[in-house]
């Protein structure tokens, strides 16, 4: 066992026996009030991962208690029943929400969730039938494993079912965090756009989190209802939002520990400070304020309980060989990429008009144009990120207009972007890892078992991940944070990450801006090997070297018309095209 | 006018300049050459003072550089144009230019700086009203060396100016440099198309490793080898 193994062994263990070392009751109900806040706490964590700050979660606490309480008292059912149907009716709750608010970003998502809570508030105070209103609902059974004589009495008991769910938590928290979910919501957060292209669903996946979240959530109200037999309207307070919230930022969010660590150090804190009275909430703030200027990533990171996956040695033939197109639909004949008569309008400015191209399979295509020509729109309406106002995009004969990004990814359709898109705050190596994403072949439930099949997929992923980063000759870099490399080392990064999702058509806006001659002639012979591998290149360049020295054809737009297409010798030739993009012979030497 | 005298820089634990010097002289063009990551990038954003170096001293006309934040070394007259486009792209062609200015104060000379810049990019002044976000990658360029000209800077820092162009707009851009530079501004600029920098700079630096590997005469280094080998690729 590792040494973190160890410390984590003895840090459960310690937690498993405190009762039994004379631990009075008050602290027990601090360990459990901590433990409940931690099931809440995670799951706004997971929601954090995404980059989605839910400040009405604390409603989703609220639904669970009272639909365990309500379902209890009025039903005579166990407790042991009303748990998961209050988290199953919260999950779905969760599900309603989340399809009304996950479109949402940022400071639109926080303020609609806010205003959720509040209106649920509303209407446990006003729907006195049903909720008793401000007088609360008393009388709520306490907990019982079936028949009244295995009811839950001691603090104790409590505190070992606390210390069994929270155990619980962090298992399913950490599966998902350090699995590819965990990465695919931190690539969410990290650069939505670039996600979408490597075939990651930003909505799928911030709606997992969110189901998952408010599951939690439901969990942890339905313990409280049968652990303090009481309820009222104050569970919707903000105050307890604000206390989520904290613990997970404080504590470190994204982070699997953060909000257990923020949760237990939240909760004791504001009561040791109990002894200073009157100045409590203003030592409590003080204290807050210094952990969020000192430690801005929260106290997690802090202690440095995280480490990134190992990242394995030396690339697998296998998962190099995996780099080819094995099934291109050759089969099918046809053209591998083609776009029809497409249009795009800006207002009244039309950025495209009436574009047509094939891509071969196989071939290598480039299209330039002067900058504004409207090669950049091309690219966004081929992968999915700019509706044509007419014409269409097939891939292998299939349409494709008017999927979304991570549907055309799926279909082996990748881009590199133009301006340098990477995820800037995770290494080399987990960049191109996150982008493997679609070609895990295990479920959910396999990730969160652990199941052989999960982890020898991560392998594999893993191995391939490495592969592409040393085929783009990264390989040395791969445990150096993207952000710290440099600008040309980040397009290559960019290109890793393209590959990541096996593209069959490989789409590079402006591949060698940023390389100097030597290492655009390396950049040259990669996407050379990629066509040899089978991968066809749709690319758009301003480097004339590059273009004339590797493209089959090229297509060449101006003013979002295609004014030339041909052989690299008839292009260099086209008076119109010298005119309005190359310049004079010497002007093309130079460049 | 500028001097780096032994400057080391790290990011966190890792070093990635290792004792720089280099001198740029009054009306100079110098031209700072490497392969990616060589640390051409982190030389000129420490000049610019993004990055503070760990050692060593940056002096500039007499004075020391090293220890200020970026907007006092844009006051003491240096303006950085950054890689890759960065503009506003929510303000208008107009107020991107405005920020440019900004380090003067109120007043200023604005209007004839306006003029000026037009006068280099009469593409901007078509677009003066339109958001920054919405040019081409080629205006959006333009803009961004427009608006480090704002500043009226003594000394302009370029770091590859004709990073996504378009051939023709490559031409454009480096003529409005040697128009710059003939009006006595003092230019020192990373650029990946060497061949086209070294015709045109005074004198260049060949950086390795986060060291300076070679330095000369742009001409001499046109003819040498290694440089051809290295860096023109022929």
């Amino acid at each position: 066992m590792s040494r973190r193994g160890w410390a984590g062994a003895g840090i459960g263990g310690l937690f498993l026996f405190l009762p039994l070392l004379g631990v009075d009751d008050y602290y027990l109900h601090l360990l459990i009030m901590a433990g409940l806040f931690f099931l809440l706490a995670a799951g706004m964590n997971l929601l954090l991962a995404a980059g989605q700050l839910n400040l009405g979660h604390t409603a989703f606490f609220g639904i669970g208690a009272y639909a365990s309480g309500l379902l209890a008292l009025h039903f005579g059912l166990t407790p042991l029943l009303t748990m998961p149907l209050a988290a199953a009716f919260t999950a779905l709750v969760g599900v309603a929400v989340g399809r009304l608010t996950l479109k949402l970003r940022g400071a639109y998502f926080v303020l609609v969730t806010t205003g959720f809570a509040e209106v649920i508030r509303l209407v446990a105070t006003n729907w006195m039938d049903l909720t008793q209103g401000p007088m609360g609902l008393a009388g709520v059974p306490p907990f019982d494993l079936g028949t009244a004589r295995w009811t839950l009495q001691s603090k104790r008991d409590y505190y070992y079912f606390m210390a069994l769910l929270a155990a619980g938590t962090l298992y399913l928290t950490a599966r998902l965090l350090g699995s590819r979910v965990g990465r695919a919501l931190a690539a969410i957060r990290s650069n939505e756009g670039l996600a979408e292209s490597s075939g990651i669903s930003a909505y799928r996946h911030t709606m997992l989190a969110m189901v998952v979240a408010c599951g939690l959530a439901g969990v942890a109200g339905a313990f409280y209802a049968h652990y303090i037999t009481f309820l009222s309207p104050e569970l919707f307070g903000f105050h307890n939002t604000v206390t989520m919230a904290v613990m997970v930022v404080a504590g470190g969010q994204g982070v699997v520990l953060g909000p257990a660590v923020g949760a237990l150090v939240f909760t004791f804190v504001p009561e040791l400070l109990r002894m200073a009275a009157f100045y409590r909430m203003l030592l409590y703030g003080v204290i807050l304020l210094l952990v969020v200027m000192f430690m801005p990533k929260g106290l997690v990171h802090y202690f440095r309980l995280r480490a990134g996956a190992p990242i394995p040695d030396a690339a697998h033939d296998e998962a190099m060989a995996a780099l080819g197109v094995d099934d291109a639909g050759g089969a099918r004949g046809g053209p591998a990429l083609a776009v029809r008569d497409v249009t795009v309008r800006f207002g009244g400015l039309a950025a495209v008009e009436g574009l047509s191209l094939e891509l071969g399979r196989g071939e290598i295509l480039a299209l330039i144009g002067p900058n504004g020509a409207g090669k950049s729109t091309a690219f966004n309406v081929i992968t999915g990120f700019q509706p044509p106002d007419r014409g269409r995009v097939e891939l292998d004969g299939a349409p494709i207009t008017g999927l979304p990004p991570y549907r055309i990814a799926e279909r082996r359709l990748v881009r590199m972007f133009q301006r340098t898109s990477v995820f800037a705050e995770a290494r080399a190596f987990d960049n191109v890892l996150t982008a493997c994403h679609r070609l895990s072949r295990t479920s959910l439930g396999q990730v969160i078992a652990a199941t052989a099949a999960a982890r020898r997929d991560e392998r594999d992923l893993a191995a391939r991940a490495r592969a592409i980063l040393d085929f783009v000759g990264l390989g040395a870099k791969a445990d150096v944070l993207a952000r710290n490399l440099s600008c040309g080392e980040q397009r290559l990064l960019g290109l890793a990450i393209a590959l990541g999702p096996a593209p069959s058509v490989l789409l590079l806006d402006e591949p060698a801006a940023g390389l100097n001659a030597v290492e655009t002639v390396g950049l040259m012979r990669l996407i050379a090997d990629l066509r040899a591998r089978g991968v066809s290149v749709l690319l758009v360049e301003h480097d004339m070297k590059l273009v004339m020295g590797l493209c089959d054809r090229i297509v060449v737009l101006n003013y979002g018309q295609k004014i030339a297409e041909g052989t690299p010798a008839e292009i260099q030739r086209h008076p119109e095209v010298i005119r309005a993009y190359l310049g004079s012979d010497e002007t093309l030497a130079h460049a | 006018m500028l001097t780096l005298d032994e400057v080391t820089v790290a990011y966190g634990a890792v070093e990635v300049l290792h004792g720089v010097s280099l001198t740029v002289a009054s009306g100079e063009l110098v031209c700072l050459l490497g392969a990616n990551g060589a640390g051409k990038s982190t030389t000129v954003r420490t000049i610019s003072g993004l990055l503070q170096p760990r050692a060593g001293r940056i002096s500039f006309l007499g004075e020391r550089l090293d220890g200020r934040p970026a907007h006092a070394v844009l006051a003491s007259g240096i303006a950085q144009c950054p890689e890759g486009r960065r503009i506003f792209p929510e303000m208008t062609v107009r107020e991107n230019l405005e920020m440019g200015a900004y380090v003067r104060g109120r007043g200023g000379a604005r209007a004839e700086d306006l003029d000026r810049v037009f006068h280099h990019f009469p593409r901007l002044a078509e677009r003066a009203q339109q958001l920054g976000g919405t040019l081409s990658g080629g205006e959006q360029q333009m803009l961004a060396i427009a608006r480090a000209l704002m500043s009226s800077p003594k000394l302009l820092l370029l770091d590859e100016p004709s990073l996504g162009l378009a051939p023709t707009m490559v031409a454009t851009v480096f003529r409005v440099i040697e128009e710059i530079r003939r009006q006595g501004v003092t230019v020192l600029m990373v650029e990946q198309n060497a061949a086209l920098a070294l015709r045109m700079a005074d004198r260049a630096y060949v950086m390795e490793s986060g060291r300076i590997a070679l330095s000369g005469r742009a001409a001499d280094l046109l003819d040498n080898a290694e440089v051809k080998r290295a860096y023109l690729g022929g």
